[in-house]
């Protein structure tokens, strides 16, 4: 009995040590029970009329005085503002830094660059300073989820999870039980089936793959040989199934799928089952280290043609590696809706003619003024990053000057209705796609001729 | 039977490659009885400084040896550390080469970011090919220098006084500082040794696999060539050799027959506890 005691008062004593406040009173039924806020001063505020309970984040923007929000039970969500203040509105992303797929970046270029340009010259967002705050995950589900609880310990209005197919997944998941909003990059309908509370506005890796099977077999016949690499996880299985189940449907053959862990270095049972099968045409659904550590080691009689989906081939490094070697349609996306493809690639600088061009500029512009470091050198993720903030900002915008996570939701919901006009001249397109696993509409780069094409027209057209 | 023919091949070719860096492992442990988990990131970090030179238009054969001597002062550097744990049990010792491992990786993420880097190859392109399989010039390189080292340094703990001074450190200090033998050279030596070894292992083949990024030794390496000191013997130079080719012909065997995910580890564990459980010295390591 003493010795549970002196457990016990060891155990409070650690926990006050940590900052956290041994339980008090809770207040019934309100967002802060729901949350498992324990403290009574973190607890909602009560209208002395009616006996309700307000949800304390709730600051009247002119008056600065706490208003009426949401009452807990009315939301799907269990806090409708949290991250929003009369002065700040916070944007919490996980991204890989580090680990085996990692994007070379200052965290400030992941987004928060766009929006210190719209901090600076608008103002904000109705007066908020709109704060993008992106954490390492070191590519890694665990490290996504720590990266999420930091955000959620510093409360954030949105979550955002910019790349990594197991850790979108695994955040998703997180995201259901904490109810909070996530938004992120490209997943499957697969995974995400039955989750409520993400969105991805682009297309899910089946719609993407079976575009490419597509696009493929117009362009090359169904003669080619098709095989297919990718990361040995679940939540790239049913990407690869979809590529192989378009060709088949398509007359096409598609030979083999090979599996490689994410920290493999050597690939030469790879290229021996690739050419075992005399793959013609391959598929690299893995991540930009593993193809570079591939192309270095690929054998010099065995030259096929390199094929991707997006998140493999948006980035420089890949590009770059790539150069000289046989390389094909890779479809992309993006978080908004790129209804003409709108990348920019320093390799291949944009023409004039394009109709994106000047919103190039502007990147350009923006990216030189705020970017985080001296004298830097944007690259394809750069430009990925300032239309997934734009995008946001956009979203920001049209919630009006009291943002709530509900009204964020029926916006992409509305979306499902009609195509909206989120970016001038461009419609996002969610008529497709699984209920939270949105299909802009989708592009294909035709590396060999360096020409985006809008994917109907592009393949229509081979 | 192409299957079993070609991964036979690559496993030799991969397995040469463990063994080069089992060597370095076995070695500071036949003299300190440590596992040193340190070795990795020294070489890492030492990559990391061979690449900054070669942009520098040092030739790569400089820019290497410089990188080798820079292992060894930072395993010199280590074993100061690691001196006032002279006395510990040597988990203690083995935990704090951890420490320092991510310490140096750390280090790596500091100065140079996340951003890969291409190390130019001392012999680059394709040496020959047998079957299906193709061997770079970095695999061939891998192989002969592991069985060379390997020799070399077998020959030098038995054949020379100072080889066997550092035998005797393992068993005894006191008594070889009672012969007179200084026990810090002893010790510098074996750690700055180690670390030079892990760091040649990288030099030759990191290049033939692609870019590399902070904790890429530690990543590509450690676990089999962990588990290739364990079979091979970890107080037997030679049997790193042996331990390296078993692991990298039993892995790709796996890997080119069986294309069940992860299934390779699953076989380089069994080895391991088979080797252990009928001869837990290992293949060629001195029983105790």
């Amino acid at each position: 009995m003493k010795k549970t005691l002196s457990f016990l008062v060891c155990m409070g004593l650690a926990l006050s040590a940590c900052g956290l406040k041994v339980p008090a009173t809770i207040v019934a039924g309100s967002d802060a029970e729901l949350n498992g806020i324990t403290d009574p001063a973190d607890a909602a505020a009560i209208d002395p009329a009616t006996g309700d309970v307000l949800d304390p984040t709730v600051i009247d923007p002119v008056l600065g005085e706490t208003v009426e929000g949401p009452v807990a039970g009315d939301s799907i969500f269990n806090l409708e503002r949290e991250g929003v203040t009369r002065d700040k509105i916070t944007i919490c992303a996980h991204v890989p830094i580090t680990g085996a797929a990692p994007i070379q970046h200052h965290p400030n270029r992941f987004g928060q660059f766009y929006f210190d340009a719209v901090n600076a010259e608008q103002g904000g967002v109705y007066g908020r300073e709109v704060v993008f705050r992106a954490i390492d995950d070191q590519y890694y589900p665990a490290g996504a989820r720590a990266a999420m609880e930091q955000c959620a310990r510093e409360g954030a209005f949105i979550y955002f999870g910019a790349a990594g197919t197991d850790q979108i997944v695994s955040v998703a998941k997180w995201a259901e039980t904490k109810r909070v909003p996530y938004i992120h990059g490209p997943s499957s309908d697969k995974d995400m089936a039955g989750l409520h509370y993400n969105v991805f506005a682009g297309p899910s890796y089946e719609y993407q793959h079976k575009l490419l099977a597509r696009y493929l077999v117009k362009r090359y016949g169904k003669d080619q040989v098709f095989g297919t690499v990718h990361v040995a996880s679940p939540f790239f299985e049913s990407g690869a199934k979809a590529f192989a189940d378009e060709l088949k449907k398509l007359g096409a053959q598609h030979a083999v799928t090979i599996q490689v862990q994410k920290d493999e270095s050597q690939f030469s049972n790879v290229f021996f089952q690739l050419q075992n099968a005399e793959v013609d045409i391959v598929n690299n659904f893995t991540t930009p280290n593993i193809w570079i550590k591939m192309l270095n080691q690929k054998p010099p009689t065995y030259d096929p043609i390199w094929t991707a989906v997006s998140p493999v081939a948006g980035f420089n490094i890949v590009s770059a590696a790539l150069a000289g070697a046989n390389a094909d349609a890779v479809v992309f996306h993006n978080f908004g809706p790129a209804c003409e493809c709108q990348t920019y690639t320093e390799a291949i600088p944009p023409p004039k003619s394009l109709p994106w061009y000047d919103d190039i500029q502007e990147f350009l512009r923006v990216f030189k003024k705020y970017s985080p470091e001296k004298d830097p050198a944007p690259d394809d993720f750069d430009y990925s990053s300032y239309l997934a903030a734009k995008g946001v900002h956009r979203l920001l915008l049209e919630l009006g000057k009291d943002p709530t996570r509900t009204k964020l939701f029926e916006l992409f919901d509305s979306y499902k209705e009609k195509p909206a006009d989120v970016y001038p001249g461009c419609a996002a397109d969610f008529t497709r796609g699984s209920s939270r696993v949105g299909a802009w509409r989708v592009n294909v780069f035709d590396l060999a001729n360096g020409v985006w094409k809008q994917t109907e027209s592009c393949i229509d057209s081979v | 039977m192409d299957a079993v023919f070609n991964g036979l091949l690559a496993g030799i070719a991969e397995g040469a490659a463990f063994g080069l860096v089992a060597l370095g492992i076995v070695l500071v442990y036949k003299a300190t009885r440590v596992l040193n988990f340190a070795q990795g990131e020294i070489a890492t970090l030492c990559l990391y400084i061979a690449w900054e030179l070669t942009e520098l238009s040092v030739p790569v054969f400089l820019a290497a040896a410089v990188a080798l001597l820079l292992a060894a002062a930072l395993g010199a550097a280590t074993e100061l550390l690691l001196r006032p744990l002279a006395s510990a049990p040597r988990l203690t010792v083995t935990v704090a080469t951890l420490g320092i491992a991510t310490v140096l990786g750390s280090t790596q993420l500091l100065w140079f970011q996340t951003n890969g880097r291409a190390l130019p190859a001392f012999l680059a392109g394709e040496a020959i090919q047998i079957g299906q399989i193709s061997f770079k010039w970095t695999q061939v390189l891998a192989l002969i220098v592991s069985i060379g080292l390997g020799l070399a340094l077998f020959a030098f703990f038995k054949r020379t006084l100072f080889g066997l001074g550092v035998l005797a450190a393992a068993q005894d200090q006191t008594a070889l500082r009672l012969q007179g033998v200084p026990f810090s050279q002893v010790s510098i030596f074996t750690w700055s040794s180690g670390a030079i070894l892990t760091t040649l292992a990288g030099l030759i083949l990191i290049p033939g696999i692609g870019p590399f990024f902070p904790f890429e030794m530690t990543r590509a390496f450690l676990i089999p060539s962990l588990a290739a000191a364990l079979v091979g013997g970890l107080t037997s130079l030679p049997g790193a050799f042996v331990g390296g080719l078993v692991i990298g012909i039993a892995k790709n065997l796996t890997v080119f027959n069986w294309q069940a995910s992860g299934a390779e580890f699953m076989t380089i564990f069994v080895v391991m506890v088979l080797v252990l459980l009928f001869r837990p010295q290992g293949l060629l390591g001195e029983e105790a």
